[in-house]
């Protein structure tokens, strides 16, 4: 077990008063994994990846990566934002070469290797060009090449695709699927679209509404070796969109 | 260079004429003003001695620059503008990065900051005399008020609102708060920063001027002080248009800095 959450409460404190953000969240996440968190909006899910991040503390319980308890950032932790968040005034290379730059690792070694991921993912070309000049896809993937460049030992999606229109959310998600399934990354996955995260996850963890719980587990099963384009196309993939469909209560 | 359309080559063209008749107009417009002022001083019922002309501030302006006069002022003007413009830039953007460092001490110096800004910063030229003489010293003190208070606010403003992802992201990365000053926060508002710049140029010479009406005895403010007095309006006239021309140029020095570090910076789109 690479992750653990055991007993997780998250409860916001403000002027006006107290929210209760999440409550009692327990699972764990396999070396190697690509597990989705699924629910509805504002059910906690984005605050659960920031604690995982450790960008915010929980109230109770404990998360422990590789056995070490999670407080604050370390580095060992990819995150990725909702939108891009690429640095316009850098070239694509500034923004890739981030993490050796604030680590002092400016050596060939780390160099080379993003300039190899780079490549292997179709950006070669597009070193110094400006962030502006790339699709969204194109982006979303030099933001992914970023966040390698830390050789994170988990990677963090925060609806990485929810500012992509519909065409590219299905490459884009194709892409970032491939390149994580290369590069041997453990990731979690927050979204509120059931179909993406049948398409893309090994194993789906519903939550409920606020305050967020563990709703139910889902394994992807025999999908698990599929491509999201390939299980798109297999009978289980409805089967599992349909059940996590009623649980919802999306489906009647 | 690719061949240009005819299309592509037309609208170039419109533009230029464009561009060109609006510079036309401008020139003519400031031009037929002056004419007509001269006229009127000449041929009508306009008083020189009051309004003075064009022809006889271009007269008082050579003059002025044969015996150095108009240098020694102007430099003096200048020198107490550029200190100050520097001073209260730099002191400026130093307080808003240790007030967006420390939320504490933001909390703390908030309301004194909207207090300070309120504030009619001219109320403290008499203040400025007494603790530093009449001197230049209480001139740039003038400028530092006046243009100090307003940078702080524009620039914490701009720092606040850097973007909570990219925050986040350089919190993740494991950036130290100096990092992420350096790598986001100051790359992220250098538009924020020129346009302090932009807006303290103005507010320099409003400070060097008003400085200068109160205490000296060199400078454009003081020509224009002592001209009024002695009711030589043709120093005055002649000297507001030096002002307007010196702060004009230096209002461009900045657009040329901007270009040069967007180019720098590679700020693009």
């Amino acid at each position: 077990m690479i992750l653990e959450l055991s007993q997780l409460s998250l409860v916001y404190q403000s002027a006006e008063g107290e929210t209760e953000a999440l409550r009692d969240v327990s699972f764990g996440v396999e070396e190697g994994e690509f597990v989705s968190l699924l629910g509805p909006s504002g059910c906690g899910k984005s605050s659960l990846l920031k604690l995982m991040a450790g960008l915010e503390k929980p109230t109770a319980g404990e998360i422990l990566l590789d056995g070490e308890k999670i407080d604050g950032c370390g580095g060992k932790i990819g995150y990725m934002p909702q939108r891009d968040a690429l640095f316009p005034w850098r070239s694509v290379w500034g923004n890739v070469s981030l993490a050796p730059e604030l680590r002092g690792e400016r050596n060939p070694e780390s160099y080379a290797r993003l300039h190899t991921l780079l490549s292997q993912y179709g950006l070669g070309e597009f070193e110094n060009r400006s962030p502006a000049a790339l699709s969204g896809g194109m982006r979303q993937r030099v933001a992914l090449i970023r966040t390698l460049g830390a050789s994170p030992r988990l990677l963090l999606l925060d609806e990485p695709f929810s500012a992509l229109d519909a065409q590219t959310r299905l490459s884009v998600g194709e892409d970032i699927r491939r390149i994580i399934r290369a590069e041997g990354l453990t990731a979690v996955l927050v979204t509120h679209d059931i179909g993406e995260s049948v398409a893309l996850s090994d194993r789906i963890i519903v939550l409920t509404e606020r305050p967020g719980r563990v709703l139910s587990v889902h394994d992807a099963g025999e999908l698990r070796a599929l491509s999201p384009h390939e299980r798109r196309a297999h009978p289980l993939y409805a089967a599992v969109f349909d059940r996590i469909g009623k649980e919802l209560h999306i489906l009647a | 260079m690719p061949e240009l359309s005819n299309e592509r080559r037309q609208w170039l063209r419109s533009q230029s004429v464009r561009q060109r008749r609006i510079r036309l107009t401008r020139l003519c417009l400031i031009g037929g003003f002056f004419l007509l002022w001269e006229l009127g001083v000449r041929y009508g019922s306009v008083d020189a001695f009051i309004f003075s002309s064009p022809g006889r501030m271009g007269a008082t302006a050579w003059n002025m620059a044969q015996s150095g006069e108009l240098w020694r002022h102007l430099g003096v003007s200048i020198a107490e503008t550029v200190a100050g413009f520097l001073l209260g830039t730099a002191l400026g953007t130093l307080i808003a990065v240790v007030l967006w460092w420390s939320e504490f001490a933001r909390a703390v110096w908030e309301p004194i900051l909207i207090v300070l800004n309120a504030l009619p910063k001219t109320a403290l030229g008499p203040i400025f005399i007494v603790w530093m003489g009449a001197g230049m010293g209480s001139i740039i003190a003038m400028t530092l008020a006046i243009s100090l208070i307003v940078t702080v606010l524009s620039v914490l403003e701009g720092f606040l609102s850097t973007d909570a992802e990219q925050l986040q992201l350089m919190a993740t990365l494991g950036a130290s708060r100096f990092q992420t000053l350096t790598r986001l926060v100051i790359p992220a508002n250098l538009s924020t920063l020129m346009n302090a710049l932009k807006v303290n140029v103005g507010l320099s010479w409003v400070g060097a001027i008003m400085g200068e009406f109160l205490v000296s005895r060199a400078g454009l403010g003081y020509l224009i002080v002592y001209g009024s007095q002695v009711f030589r309006m043709d120093l005055v006239m002649t000297t507001v248009v030096l002002l307007g021309i010196s702060a004009a140029g230096m209002y461009r020095l900045i657009l040329i800095l901007e270009a040069q570090l967007k180019k720098h910076f590679g700020v693009m789109g």
